[in-house]
């Protein structure tokens, strides 16, 4: 209940931030981006693997936020507006790109197997890998097991387990219906799953 | 019946707090049921840490300050839209003169105006605008064993030092010239701070 | 008297001809060329031996020159398109002031003047090209800043 009343607030405040900045209000604007620039860094980083590409696209967003504030309706929320245009020019950017070999799963397949069918993550005895034993290599292994997911799969895990979006509001960011987000994001999981436990025990 | 892949997405769907209550209450059912229901649970909280964590660590340490950098796009982006201030003046005085050939005009204005300008500047000091402050000492770094201070791109460096200036301690440029894909280092040491320099200053 | 001034005054001799040369191509006087300048702050200290992944390919550079530190981590970046003349500014660590400021493009090379921690210089940087300014102390260690213009 605290959740939906701080996420009320939030959006209330983004709202606020929003029409004050369409007005020309350089400070509003600023507090937009100091309050989501983190956010937006993070899911740039997530899935064009770059720093430096990553803060190009983080300036691009903004940018492209400043001059289209006033498009802006309020029907859906702030922040999956902006997130949508962080995935739309990372997309765009990795098209320019030489793609990666990269692990997929075709999502329209379907998997009868769970997650506890092969080798699993709670099995490596780590508990909590932001304190395990070997940290330095766990970081390089789990970055490795992300770089091999397609920027869908990557995508829709970074909105999920970073940024905490609901279905429904990855639908909304996505463009896809509830279903789609759920079979992506089962079979996101299963690939990350097998790639870091392959990773783990070499 | 539900099938084994219904019964996952449900359980991924409850991890994620994403179902009904009585959606809820039927999974509660089901892993009171099958305690492998219960394994599966745990890989899928695992799988949520792991890649929280793999997303958030590299990233632990970077701050991400880009207002700045976005004004400044935004202020260059509006600039090159803008037309030049040549193309404004000589639209203006077209406007105005109802010329055919504004630009002559304002070529001609420009000419007087340069002729005017060049003529009380040299009348006036000759000295460097480029001349160093006073109170700032120019150090002019002697070669260094392995190391030496030039004045052009060596190889394939892309940088090189055009002026410097310190108020205290010492400059040198490494230019790495045995190995010009290095980029080069501008060296600013002050004594007593205990920094190292690789070959020695 | 029009005559003896330009006689006398080379400088107005030289200006005539650059408004000349200035009234063919227009548009040149327009603002020079933007440079797309990238600042990244590092830490260089002697603890371990570790290298940010987040410093990519600055990582073998920063190895090979700053030896003998041998753990470098982001502390700071900052990424900006400057106009010519325009400047920006980054606040280190170590409690002073990075300005910077494009002052201009000639051959393929920006002239980046830079101000910090009291030294002043302009660094000529080819497009597409890096340089380090590095020697002053924090934390036990040293900070270093690394300059890229992208083309």
């Amino acid at each position: 209940m605290a959740n939906q009343e701080e996420a009320r607030d939030a959006k209330a405040e983004d709202q606020a931030l929003v029409e004050l900045a369409v007005g020309g209000d350089k400070k509003a604007f600023r507090k937009l981006v100091e309050r989501y620039q983190r956010k937006i860094y993070t899911i740039a980083y997530g899935i064009v693997r770059n720093p430096d590409t990553a803060l190009d696209v983080t300036q691009d967003t903004f940018v492209k936020v400043h001059r289209n504030l006033a498009t802006f309706k309020g029907d859906s929320s702030f922040y999956t507006w902006v997130y949508r245009i962080v995935l739309n020019l990372c997309i765009d950017r990795k098209r320019r790109e030489a793609r990666q070999a990269e692990v997929d799963y075709d999502d329209a397949i379907a998997h009868e197997d769970g997650f506890t069918s092969g080798p699993t993550l709670a099995s490596t005895g780590i508990d909590s890998p932001a304190k395990a034993a070997h940290r330095k290599e766990l970081v390089e292994h789990m970055d490795k097991a992300l770089a091999t997911l397609s920027e869908e799969h990557r995508s829709i895990l970074l909105l999920r387990e970073v940024e905490g979006l609901s279905y429904e509001e990855l639908a909304e960011t996505l463009n896809v219906p509830k279903g789609t987000v759920m079979s992506r994001l089962f079979h996101a999981r299963k690939n990350f799953q097998k790639s870091l436990s392959r990773y783990l025990r070499q | 019946m539900s099938t084994k892949q219904d019964i996952t997405m449900k359980l991924m769907a409850y991890a994620d707090g994403e179902l009904s209550a009585a959606d809820r209450a039927e999974v509660e059912q089901l892993l009171a049921q099958d305690p492998s229901l219960g394994a599966e649970l745990a890989e899928l909280h695992s799988i949520s840490l792991f890649a929280q964590d793999g997303f958030e660590a590299p990233l632990a340490n970077v701050k991400v300050d880009v207002f700045d950098g976005v004004m400044a796009r935004i202020a260059a982006e509006d600039a090159a839209a803008q037309p030049s201030a040549w193309t404004r003046l000589t639209k203006w005085l077209g406007e105005v003169f109802r010329l055919e050939h504004p630009m002559a005009l304002a070529g001609l204005a420009a000419a007087v105006i340069a002729i005017v300008v060049g003529a009380l500047m040299s009348s006036g000091s000759s000295s460097s605008v480029n001349a160093p402050v006073q109170d700032m000492a120019q150090v002019q770094p002697g070669p260094r064993r392995g190391m030496e201070a030039e004045h052009k791109p060596g190889g394939r460096n892309t940088a090189f030092v055009e002026t410097w200036e310190v108020a205290k301690g010492k400059v040198v440029v490494d230019v790495n010239k045995d190995d010009p894909d290095q980029p080069m280092v501008l060296w600013h040491v002050i004594d007593g701070e205990g920094t190292s320099t690789p070959k020695g200053l | 008297m029009l005559k003896s001034l330009v006689v006398s005054t080379p400088r107005a001799v030289a200006s005539l001809v650059l408004t000349l040369a200035l009234l063919c191509g227009g548009p040149a006087l327009a603002q020079g060329p933007d440079a797309k300048v990238r600042v990244t702050v590092i830490h260089a200290t002697k603890d371990g031996t570790s290298v940010a992944p987040d410093l990519g390919d600055l990582a073998k550079y920063l190895v090979k020159s700053f030896a003998p530190y041998t753990a470098f981590k982001t502390l700071d970046r900052q990424q900006v398109t400057l106009a010519a003349g325009a400047s920006s500014k980054l606040a280190l660590p170590n409690g002073s002031e990075l300005i910077y400021r494009n002052d201009g493009r000639a051959n393929g090379f920006v002239a980046l003047h830079l101000e910090v921690g009291g030294l002043k210089t302009t660094v000529n940087v080819k497009d597409g090209g890096t340089f380090f300014q590095a020697g002053r102390s924090y934390e036990g260690g040293m900070i270093v800043l690394a300059f890229a213009v992208d083309p």
